[in-house]
């Protein structure tokens, strides 16, 4: 389960900014994960829960959110796919250049992102 | 109130080491490769029969466990220098732990470091080491359906060897459809059908090996 390892990189980013701004509690969270993170959301914030127990973050509310994939060809043309990624393996199969048909790979979808952290 | 904005990859601490990993591999001239798959495809014994077959080169190697040392015991039999690295809660190697088992493994004279990464199709995918090549080993024994069920592993792999093809039959399995659910997914994937414990098809892979690190 690797949303255990996010999540601790996640808390411990959080903790030191909050510390640097002198909090005494954090009270939200915004984290934008990009869909081919391979993240099982659930499990995420089940393992947030747990890592930030007994920290100025306990109880803090996590607002999820997603970011655009993109994908690029050896041509440098970049593509968004804003079709919602249910079906991943479909989605990688396709991963052609819509401008000039080339085979593309993908350049943004995997980040996991902490947006905003709002303490007091 | 505090409104911090930061928008910051959490993961980039992770690419940054694996960066670091990388620069110390070339520094010494090692071909690093990263094998994973799921628990029990193969892993180890692929790197046994490597240490057996390519004894013209220098190997070392990093064995990853969750908590036992099992593997790198086994290894140690081939009396090449193996570091094994417990990753506790974790599911995958990250390059982080890997710097760590870099500080105990002296890469000075090596021509290849084997890095055995803990079983599991899933989350290896996320956590880049640094090394050169990053390899997969499935087995017929999964099911033939396993490769299509994951595939993302499959789209950042560079190789993917299809083991214990000696007992497709009995298993029920069609390597073909594995070897062709596997080029969908990656059309630049090198895919080998391979018997590790009947040594067949090993070769063709050491061949692509030794290739992959002249043109490095
Ligand atoms: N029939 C058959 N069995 C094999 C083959 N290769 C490996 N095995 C067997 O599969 C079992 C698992 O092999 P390992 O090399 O330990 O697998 P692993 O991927 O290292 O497993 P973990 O480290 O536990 O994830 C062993 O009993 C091997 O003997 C093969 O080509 N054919
Ligand atoms: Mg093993
Ligand atoms: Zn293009």
């Amino acid at each position: 389960m690797h949303e255990y390892g996010i999540a601790k990189d996640v808390i411990s980013h959080v903790l030191v900014e909050a510390d640097r701004y002198k909090a005494s509690e954090v009270k939200q969270i915004k984290l934008d994960v990009g869909p081919l993170a391979m993240v099982n959301k659930d499990q995420l914030m089940f393992c947030l829960k747990a890592v930030s127990k007994d920290t100025i973050a306990e109880g803090m509310s996590v607002e999820l959110g997603s970011l655009p994939v993109e994908i690029i060809c050896p041509e440098k043309h970049v593509f968004q796919i804003d079709k919602p990624i249910d079906d991943v393996f479909r989605f990688l199969t396709s991963l052609r250049c819509p401008i000039c048909g080339d085979k593309a790979s993908i350049k943004s979808g995997r980040e996991i992102i902490l947006k905003e952290i709002t303490a007091i | 109130m505090h409104d911090i904005s930061l928008n910051r990859d959490v993961m980039v601490i992770h690419k940054a080491l694996a960066a670091k990993n990388r620069k110390l591999f070339d520094d010494n001239k090692v071909f690093a490769v990263n094998i994973m798959g799921a628990v029990g495809s193969g892993k180890t014994a692929l790197i046994e029969l490597l240490c057996d077959k390519m004894k013209e080169v220098k190997i070392g190697v990093i064995a990853g466990d969750v908590i036992s040392e099992v593997d790198a015991k086994r290894l140690r039999k081939k009396k090449k220098p193996v570091v094994g690295i417990n990753t506790g809660k974790e599911c995958h190697l990250d390059a982080h732990l890997v710097d760590h088992a870099l500080e105990k493994l002296p890469l000075a004279g090596l021509d290849f470091l084997f890095i055995e990464n803990v079983g599991n199709l899933i989350c290896p995918v996320d956590f880049e080491l640094g090394s050169h090549l990053n390899v997969v080993v499935v087995s017929v024994s999964e099911g033939d359906d396993t490769i299509e069920k994951h595939p993302a592993i499959f789209l950042t792999a560079d190789a993917a060897l299809i083991n214990k093809i000696d007992i497709a039959k009995a298993v029920d399995a069609n390597v073909d459809k594995m070897v062709a659910d596997a080029k969908k997914i990656n059309p630049g994937l090198q895919v080998i059908p391979v018997s590790i414990k009947k040594d067949v098809g090993v070769d063709d892979f050491i061949r692509w090996l030794k290739d992959a690190r002249g043109k490095n």
